[in-house]
């Protein structure tokens, strides 16, 4: 793939989502990262802000297979990844795949299921394959979770362990939108769009093309200069004294994949640390705890990323 | 009369008044386009206005200035006015009571952030020390020629980028133009170079819009082979080289105007709209041939000729109405004066310097005359020659003193009086006063007019005074004029607070500086209050721990709460002790500097305070706490 034919690729996409996604293209820019730089996407925000219609429009452009798993309380972990039933017939056990078994899954408020079926979705995400009863399926490909949870309600929700949230490329917070958006919005809808009803909306692009897509932005080259800024963005939240946890060395490879797809959208086979600074937040502010002092101090996660990034010197050409 | 001989063969009095009128087209802007409020001098020239032909709107102005009849009668006039007073008065008292308030306000805005950081940095001052400084980049980043200096001439650069392409070096030329671009960009404000930006912000955060697409293209060039690890190549140094010397000569360019506007004003002077000012006389003088130029330092710094120069030396014409002499500029003028320099003073007596004595004279013409006298050469008939000495002489020629009386007008009576050795009359009103006298001193003279009038763009404009002026003038041996400009009568300050106190702000200045010294001690005496002996870093936590003690203290439980918080840091050091790791008091000892003893003694009180709750209490519980919590909040850091 030439990376004119990627940038032009994503272009289509994003103006496909574009049809019916009014704004929000801070979000839509950030779930297809997600996707090209083979990852998974964590979308935070409040209720009707279009998370979920976001996730069902990228399924229904890129043409990849899409499914949806309500998270409750009451979920089991099998609801997700399948099992395997008796069937009388042939004496046999049958394995019944779960609704995991899609390449673009929806995990809609995924933090209002338990832990034990939160972490069946670990596997699945880190090697994209699913065990279940000591056999393991790959799941097909490409596979993308997409999960969306809601800040505001802490009642009979279950806050994501540490090791699940790093399992996350990417973490997306949607804001209210502006004025002007809001009121295009509403007139979509006074003008007959239902958002339920996705079935004219033709495929922009083939699954093939998106795995394609994938390996390319796998191969853009990356500067040395440009590793170390990543490293030394990652590091510095390992040393700021009011984080309690630092990002892992995962979050650095997170960054080095998102920068490639940003570099490849923009016709380019080489990153520039333009490409890795807008995506620190992102990346990174779900994958650092706050110490509690600063909790009490009221400050936020954002906040102490976009200070620590501003500290590190980015390679360029001049220095003061 | 040997002074009132015309000393200046270039100024002739008898053309004046074409050259006035010559002049006149691009100098009535006072008349055309007078000010909308007029300045003092404007308002003093108004009896000028209705004598100048072709003035009405200066005429107009002036009229609007007289005060209208009132149509009320006497007693509501008064009664209105003694209530228009008394608010004012009142107004006065608040506005003095506000200025107070808001000056209060601006004091502790200014003091408060102070105070703060003066507190935050104490606070702060550990954690500084030991902060973790973060590891140097690669040096490939650091390398020599990547390193900008934000001092550097981005013109220099530029040139230096020129030379390193034309040796070959290519990518350190194209670093180079980068370079020159940004510096040029920054020094133009258009861009912060900082070290955390990269080129792309650059980009987005350049204000110049029209410098924006070429600083792109630039940076476009460079990124491929700086992050894209492409060999530079000569169409991509010559695109650099285009986009750079197009930013650098902009930013100079635009360097260039932005001095021209500082220099020039902000607003757009008209010439010669100001009927007060000396527009006028300058081009007289310079149609006349004479070099006019504005001085350009202070009077009180004025250089002293020296006798090689005097006569060169240019003579100085200062309006004292409208530049007032300071002191120090007074006695300076006159060394000036002693030393060869030829001063034009004109206005009234009162603002001359005072070492000269002059008073202001009582007088009730308003017309003036200038008598000057021009020697002619007329040839001698033998006759007379035989006559006058009876014997015969080839040099037959005759030296003959031709008076000539020129008559300018006043818009105010203004005469002198000024007696001493040295002075001689050059001009005097109708009734005999004298208006313009001069005085040898020293190695040099004094010629001084009792008013500006005559001198300024409105009386210039009078029929008559131009010829006036330039008769009078005639009699200054230079041909070469400066003009002192408004403000050249204030010595510069010698010192900030010198030109705090010229500028009236002394007593403040003293008011401030008390109230400095005030909150200093105010906020020194407030820091050297005895406070706990380190400030504890969780101070949530600790501030908790302190409440919870305070509890138990008052329920007689001190011993209890000691306990507790034993209990608690030792689970959380606990986890701190990795394999090999020291004991609990070693590594409270070693992690926050306190003494051994001292960190075995209170950690012992809070094992015993565990081991022994019902055991009476000590009476000092709450302060071993404290000294175990301040150890504590040290060694968790």
């Amino acid at each position: 793939m030439q990376n004119d034919a990627f940038a032009n690729t994503f272009e289509l996409i994003k103006s496909g989502i574009a049809k019916v996604i009014v704004g929000q293209t801070e979000l839509v820019d950030g779930v297809l990262v997600g996707l090209l730089a083979q990852g998974h996407v964590l979308i935070e925000g409040a209720p009707g802000l279009g998370k979920t219609l976001v996730a069902r429009m990228l399924a229904a452009v890129s043409g990849a297979s899409f499914k949806r798993i309500q998270f409750t309380p009451d979920l089991m972990p099998s609801d997700v990844t399948g099992s395997n039933i008796f069937d009388r017939q042939t004496n046999n056990f049958t394995f019944i795949p779960g609704p995991i078994f899609a390449q673009l899954l929806l995990a809609d408020e995924i933090n209002r299921a338990p832990a034990k079926t939160q972490s069946a979705l670990l596997e699945a995400m880190q090697d994209r394959q699913v065990t279940v009863d000591g056999t393991s399926r790959p799941l097909p490909q490409p596979f993308a979770v997409i999960a969306t949870q809601n800040p505001i309600e802490s009642q009979g929700t279950y806050p994501l362990p540490e090791a699940q949230l790093d399992r996350f490329l990417v973490k997306l917070t949607v804001v209210d939108p502006p004025r002007d958006i809001e009121r295009q919005i509403v007139r979509n809808h006074a003008s007959g769009f239902d958002p339920s009803d996705l079935s004219d909306i033709a495929p922009a692009v083939t699954t093939e093309t998106l795995i394609e897509m994938q390996k390319h932005a796998q191969a853009v080259r990356i500067d040395d200069a440009v590793i170390s800024y990543i490293v030394d963005l990652v590091r510095q939240t390992r040393q700021d004294r009011s984080l309690e946890l630092g990002a892992s060395p995962r979050a650095s490879i997170a960054l080095l994949r998102a920068a490639q797809v940003i570099a490849a959208s923009q016709a380019r086979d080489f990153v520039t640390p333009d490409d890795v600074k807008p995506m620190a937040l992102p990346v990174l502010r779900h994958r650092v705890m706050l110490h509690p002092d600063a909790q009490l101090q009221g400050i936020t996660a954002d906040e102490r990323i976009i200070e620590l990034v501003k500290g590190v010197p980015a390679p360029q050409v001049a220095l003061s | 009369m040997l002074f009132s001989l015309q000393a200046n063969a270039t100024l002739d009095p008898a053309r004046a008044a074409g050259d006035a009128s010559s002049v006149a087209a691009d100098h009535r802007a006072f008349c055309t386009h007078p000010p909308p409020f007029l300045s003092p001098d404007a308002k003093r020239l108004c009896d000028y206005s209705k004598q100048i032909p072709n003035c009405q709107p200066y005429a107009d102005a002036c009229d609007a200035l007289e005060p209208k009849p009132s149509s009320f009668p006497a007693w509501l006039t008064s009664a209105l006015d003694w209530i228009a007073k008394t608010i004012a008065k009142l107004a006065g008292l608040l506005g003095w009571f506000g200025v107070w308030v808001v000056a209060g306000i601006v004091l502790g805005l200014v003091l408060y952030p102070l105070i703060q950081a003066v507190t935050q940095s104490r606070r702060e001052k550990r954690d500084d020390a030991d902060a973790i400084k973060l590891p140097a980049l690669p040096s490939k980043t650091q390398s020599a020629f990547l390193k900008l200096s934000r001092d550097e001439d981005p013109t220099r650069v530029l040139e230096e980028a020129n030379l390193l392409a034309q040796q070959g070096k290519l990518d350190h030329a194209l670093y180079r133009y980068l370079h020159a671009a940004l510096l040029s960009l920054d020094k133009n404000g258009a861009i912060v170079i900082a070290r955390e930006k990269t080129h792309g912000e650059y980009v987005r955060a350049c204000s110049d819009s029209e410098a924006k697409p070429p600083l792109r293209d630039l940076v476009r060039e460079i990124e491929v082979v700086r992050f894209g690890g492409r060999e530079p190549s000569m169409g991509g140094v010559s695109v650099a080289q285009e986009r750079a010397t197009w930013i650098v000569k902009r930013a100079m360019a635009a360097a260039v105007m932005l001095t021209v506007f500082f220099l020039t004003g902000c607003q757009q002077q008209i010439s010669g709209n100001d009927p007060g000012g000396s527009d006028t006389l300058r081009a007289l003088l310079e149609k006349q041939n004479v070099e006019v130029k504005t001085l350009f330092t202070p009077l009180a710094k004025i250089p002293i000729p020296t006798p090689k120069n005097r006569e060169t030396t240019a003579a100085l014409y200062v309006d004292v109405d409208r530049i007032p002499l300071e002191d120090d500029a007074q006695e300076h003028l006159l060394r000036w004066v002693d030393a060869g320099g030829i001063l034009i003073l004109a206005g009234s007596p009162t603002h001359w310097p005072k070492a000269l004595g002059a008073k202001v004279e009582r007088s009730t013409s308003l017309d003036i005359s200038v008598t000057t006298y021009k020697e002619e050469k007329t040839k001698k008939t033998h006759s007379d020659e035989d006559e006058e000495s009876g014997e015969a002489d080839d040099d037959d020629d005759e030296s003959t003193l031709i008076p000539r009386v020129d008559n300018g007008k006043l818009a105010h009576v203004a005469a002198v009086s000024w007696v001493d050795k040295g002075t001689f009359v050059l001009a005097s009103t109708h009734d005999e006063k004298d208006f313009v006298v001069g005085e040898l001193r020293g190695a040099g003279a004094i010629y001084a007019a009792a008013s500006d009038e005559p001198f300024t763009n409105a009386g210039l404009a009078i029929p008559g005074n131009a010829t006036a002026a330039i008769a009078i003038l005639s009699n200054v041996p230079r041909q070469k004029y400066l003009f002192a400009p408004v403000g050249a009568g204030f010595s510069p300050p010698t010192n900030p607070f010198a030109g705090l106190i010229n500028a009236g702000l002394g007593l403040p200045l003293l008011h401030g500086f008390f109230a400095t010294i005030i909150l200093f001690f105010a906020v020194g005496v407030r820091l050297a209050a005895a406070r706990p002996d380190a400030p504890p870093r969780r101070r949530a936590f600790t501030e908790h721990i302190y409440a919870t003690a305070a509890i138990y203290g008052r329920t007689k439980s001190a011993k209890h709460a000691l306990a507790s918080f034993g209990r608690y840091a030792e689970n959380r050091l606990a986890k701190r002790l990795g394999r090999g790791a020291p004991d609990i008091v070693t590594l409270l000892s070693q992690r926050s500097g306190e003494p051994i003893e001292v960190c075995a003694v209170v950690w012992g009180r809070a094992l015993v305070a565990r081991e022994a709750e019902n055991d009476p209490p000590n009476g000092d519980e709450l302060k071993i706490l404290r000294k175990l919590t301040s150890i504590y909040s040290r060694a968790m850091q």
